[in-house]
This record gives C-alpha cells, sequence and structure tokens, in this order.
C-alpha cells in the first residue's frame, strides 16, 4: 500500500516531525501517530487538526486525503481553537487571535501591517519571544509555542541585525 | 566491505531525512548536492537578481557534528573548489557582512552558527544568541539562516553585476 507523507507540528512537538502513514489513513491516526512523536494532549482533551494556515478544524475520522491533505502536506494539531497573539514593537501592543496552524511568517506580516511597517522594512525584523532570545523559524505554527495552561504567546518585533566584529 | 559510517555522520543523515531538513527541501530552499564525510555539498537557493544565480552551492565540513558547529565556504561545483569573489553574494548592510571574502581568506561564512567564524568572537553569544550552536541544533539553523540572507531585501545579486 502506497504511503502519504506529512509534515507536523503541534503541542508539545518543538521540531517539524515527518510522519509517515498508509494512504488510506484518517485524520484520527494522524493524531495517534502525533502522540507517538511527542504531541501533548492531556486526558481527554478533544484534538484540534488543521491544515497550515487553515483557519477550519479537519473531521477526525475523515481520511486524510479526502480532508484536503496532499502528499508532503501540513498539518497542526492543538488542543486550542485559537491563540491569542501579542506582538510588541517600539513601546506598542497590538494583540489578535489566530488559529494554531498559522505561520509565523502569516503574524509578522500581520503585525507589519499593524504597526505601519513596508515589506522591505518587514523583512529586516524578527518576531522573538517575549523575555527570551529564541527567534523561531518563520515555519514555525504559532501552536508550537504555546506553553500551558493558557492559549497565548507573545512576541518582540525586533530588527535583524548585521553579524559585526574584527574587521 | 564498507565500514560503517562514523557516528557524527549518522547522526548528519538522520537528520537529513527529518522534518526540518525535509520541509525546507520541499519548498525548495535547499537541496543535498552530495556527501562525501566529513563533506556535504548543500545548494541553497537564492531570490531572483540581474545576473545572480538561482542557487549557491556550501561545502560544509561536518566534522564531529553536532557537538561542534559546521563550518561552511561558497563552492564552485564546475571547478571543485572555493567561488571566486567575483561571483560572491552581496547585498546593503546584513548580506555584505557575513559573505566576506576578506575574512580567513573567504574560507568560512562570517556568522555566530560557523565554528571557524566563532573563534574569537565570545562577544556573538550574548549579541546573537539565536544563532549560536550547541548540540541539540540541525544543519537547518545553519540553511535557515544563509536561505534567509539570500532571499532579503539586503540581498542584490553577486558582487560582479
Amino acid at each position: 500500500m502506497s504511503e502519504i507523507e506529512v509534515f507536523l507540528q503541534g503541542a508539545g512537538i518543538s521540531r517539524t516531525q515527518l510522519v509517515r502513514l498508509p494512504e488510506n489513513a484518517t485524520v484520527n491516526d494522524l493524531v495517534e501517530a502525533a502522540r507517538q512523536h511527542g504531541l501533548q494532549l492531556a486526558e481527554g482533551e478533544p484534538p484540534i487538526v488543521m491544515l497550515e494556515d487553515s483557519d477550519e478544524p479537519l473531521p477526525l475520522e475523515a481520511k486524510l486525503v479526502d480532508a484536503g491533505l496532499k502528499h508532503r502536506g501540513r498539518v497542526h494539531i492543538h488542543r486550542c481553537r485559537r491563540v491569542e497573539v501579542t506582538v510588541n514593537f517600539n513601546g506598542v501592543t497590538k494583540v489578535h487571535p489566530f488559529s494554531p496552524g498559522q505561520t509565523l511568517q502569516r503574524v509578522k506580516a500581520w503585525a507589519a501591517k499593524q504597526f505601519g511597517m513596508s515589506e522591505a522594512d518587514a523583512a529586516e525584523h524578527a518576531l522573538q519571544i517575549c523575555d527570551s532570545t529564541e527567534r523561531p523559524s518563520e515555519d514555525t505554527h504559532l501552536g508550537s509555542l504555546v506553553t500551558r495552561p493558557g492559549c497565548a504567546v507573545c512576541f518582540d518585533l525586533v530588527p535583524k541585525q548585521r553579524i559585526e566584529g574584527a574587521r | 566491505m564498507t565500514a560503517a559510517p562514523r557516528p557524527d555522520e549518522q547522526v548528519f543523515r538522520s537528520h537529513l531525512a527529518e522534518g526540518p531538513f525535509q520541509a525546507g527541501a520541499e519548498r525548495r530552499r535547499w537541496r543535498l548536492e552530495s556527501v562525501a564525510w566529513p563533506v556535504a555539498i548543500i545548494a541553497v537557493s537564492a531570490a531572483p537578481r540581474e545576473g545572480g544565480p538561482a542557487e549557491f552551492f556550501f561545502r560544509f565540513d561536518l566534522t564531529d557534528y553536532p557537538q561542534t558547529a559546521p563550518t561552511a565556504q561558497l563552492w564552485d561545483l564546475l571547478s571543485q573548489a572555493r567561488l571566486s569573489p567575483a561571483k560572491w553574494p552581496t547585498g546593503r548592510l546584513r548580506v555584505p557582512s557575513v559573505f566576506r571574502p576578506d575574512w580567513k581568506d573567504g574560507g568560512c561564512l562570517y556568522l555566530p552558527c560557523d565554528r571557524v567564524a566563532m573563534e574569537g568572537h565570545d562577544g556573538w553569544r550574548a549579541q546573537h544568541p539565536h544563532l549560536i550552536w550547541n548540540a541539540s541544533r540541525d544543519i537547518t539553523l545553519y540553511l535557515e539562516t544563509v536561505y534567509e540572507l539570500l532571499n532579503s531585501s539586503d540581498y542584490s545579486g553577486v558582487r560582479s553585476a
């Protein structure tokens, strides 16, 4: 039987996982596979499965292919239906709810618009997790950065610095 | 009989098969050209610029990966030698600060995640902590950093253009 490969991110999954499933696997099967790759859902917590950058949960009983998932498609699994995102820049704070499967690229584009940045200026800034030095890749799904007990993530929008040192 | 791969090569090859590397390859950000341990040649895509290539090749030395950070140099596949400085990427500010033919004779990229460049730059640990290598990192830290530069508004093409 042929297989379908899925790029998976989710609650408790800090690195993108490449998961292989039979072509006729269901969304539920993907959730079970995700548990083997570190998906963190509490007992009885219903999984919310979404395609990357989508707002609509996939039906758990559906076959992956019928749910619109293509070979090497990207999926997010989380407990939160929405993630409240806070972005700070130059002493101004903007807040907006996003789907956990939204990429940081989308979030940054939203933030840049909120702060009146040009596309070129936005490209010279990065999202850094508040009170940390972590700058996740722009392919990272929001939900991967959420920590319990809430459904929220805070970022500072910071300039990308030139590497300087010895001449 | 073929000797078993060294542990550092085994880890590198497992990282090549895992999600982060494959996800970038799927988006055509990079692709593996070859591995002849401890060297790997990887192509990284660049934004279209007049006179610029679609991708640049990097020759990685991955000795003691991932305990020790990689080091990479721009590579000319045809001549199997370091890329001529005229063909190096350049730009406004951030790109030329990383691609410096004058630094170590062009033998590495001026990046905090490059083991050769990191020597003598302890200050980078505080200035660029998100780019500092440690054993839990994988090759995609380096590749994402280079890809971002070659696809930024800062990148203007090659030096000779």
